[in-house]
């Protein structure tokens, strides 16, 4: 079933069509939390689309160079990779952040993610996926490969179905064919890409091959989830 | 309109040359300004740098008119800025007095306030955004950015369906944490 999220997402792009839209619009009035909530995404979205429709990149850069410029014109003595400290320290609180976020953080450093479905308003049920989400987070993960085996051989550019075919491996706790699988997905650009890096780490790890682990743990951005339970992995490795 | 607007078009062109200009002939009064109020060389620079990324945010959309020179202006959000940063680092006790140090007088600065307000909002939006994860950070941005999210599924390897459930999970995680924060 949708979920609230879903449908004030769906209202925003404008996805909600004829009968469906006049009962949500009902509800929006009917319901002031539900109109908050409304207002609180569109604004949010409204100010990001904003922000990445702006030029700033463009007039950080010229900003760097005109300060460049002008504490080389003042005799200053200060060096120019000092630009970077502020840098640093951003680095320094987002790693802090992250720390503190972990302390709070129960969820299971070896646990697999819960497979998501693709059920959503207007779209054709995909089957054999929606089979292989079932199998997957009933950790029946032989039947979910099977299923998910017959969408890669369908559409092999769907890396979305690899993944999750890769963890069924990973599920099973086979570590050898999980390292075979994830290895190509971790060294891709898709947005698996660090969940595969995490997962594979785990692997290593679990095979003895700590090294790997704690180099690849090493390559995953502290923010999110993966970057959380990465550098809390990390921690437990050294 | 009064002749300084000049400055705030060459932010908001961003032109490179008079950027330069802005920096040639107001770096030194507020790295100055700063350094008298406990502040560094570089927090100066670092605090000259975000107010105009504020100024220009803020000029960007918004029909702004300087009512003062560019200079005062300036040293205005400059030092909000600093004592913003001060307080947050504590380095100041947050007092009526150290609140005086800082006040302009100027009729214009109540709407001034309410403008910079909704930027520091906006940056404070867009410092949450950068907290979530790399694929849901890249989710949000490609949707919003981009029209056709058909097309942005496809290059992500996903499916269009999988990338409606990530995208409407994702801004759920940014809400909660914009709820969290009180920015609103």
């Amino acid at each position: 079933m949708e979920n609230r999220a879903e449908k004030i997402q769906d209202y925003i792009d404008g996805l909600l069509l004829g009968e469906e839209l006049i009962q949500f619009e009902k509800q929006i009035a009917e319901d002031e939390d539900l109109k908050v909530e409304v207002s609180l995404q569109q604004e949010l979205q409204g100010i990001i689309r904003s922000r990445l429709n702006s030029n700033e990149k463009i007039l950080r850069t010229h900003m760097q160079n005109a300060r460049i410029l002008s504490q080389s014109t003042k005799g200053s003595s200060k060096k120019v990779y000092k630009l970077y400290l502020p840098i640093a320290a951003v680095a320094c609180l987002l790693v802090f952040f992250s720390l503190f976020l972990l302390r709070n953080s129960d969820s299971g450093l070896y646990d697999l993610p819960t497979m998501q479905s693709e059920i959503v308003r207007g779209q054709e049920e995909n089957v054999s996926y929606e089979h292989a989400v079932k199998a997957f987070n009933n950790k029946e993960y032989e039947q979910a490969r099977t299923m998910l085996d017959i969408l890669i051989t369908a559409d092999s550019t769907i890396v979305q179905y690899q993944y999750y075919a890769a963890l069924t491996y990973f599920g099973e706790e086979n570590w050898a064919q999980s390292i075979q699988e994830l290895t190509p997905l971790a060294e891709g650009k898709s947005i698996f890409a660090d969940e595969a890096k995490y997962y594979l780490a785990v692997a290593y790890h679990k095979t003895e091959q700590k090294d790997k682990a704690i180099a690849l743990l090493n390559e995953i951005p502290a923010q999110g989830k993966v970057g959380q339970k990465a550098s809390k992995l990390l921690k437990e490795l050294k | 309109m009064h002749i300084d607007q000049i400055y705030i078009q060459y932010l908001k062109d961003n032109d490179s040359k008079g950027i330069q200009l802005i920096y040639n002939k107001y770096a030194r009064q507020i790295v100055t300004l700063i350094q008298k109020n406990s502040g560094t060389e570089d927090d100066g620079y670092d605090i000259l740098q975000e107010s105009l990324v504020d100024i220009y945010h803020m000029a960007r959309e918004r029909n702004f008119e300087l009512t003062t020179s560019f200079g005062s202006f300036l040293a205005l959000v400059c030092k909000r800025k600093w004592l913003n940063v001060l307080k947050k680092n504590q380095k100041i006790q947050v007092t009526k007095a150290s609140d005086d140090l800082f006040h302009i007088e100027d009729h214009s600065q109540h709407e001034w306030e309410e403008m910079l307000s909704q930027v520091d909002k906006e940056n404070k939006v867009m410092g949450l955004l950068d907290t979530l994860g790399k694929s849901c950070q890249e989710i949000i941005k490609r949707c919003l950015a981009e029209k056709h999210q058909e097309q942005i599924a496809e290059s992500m390897g996903i499916s269009y369906a999988y990338l409606r459930k990530k995208k409407s999970e994702c801004m759920a995680s940014l809400i909660q944490k914009v709820k969290q924060s009180g920015i609103f």
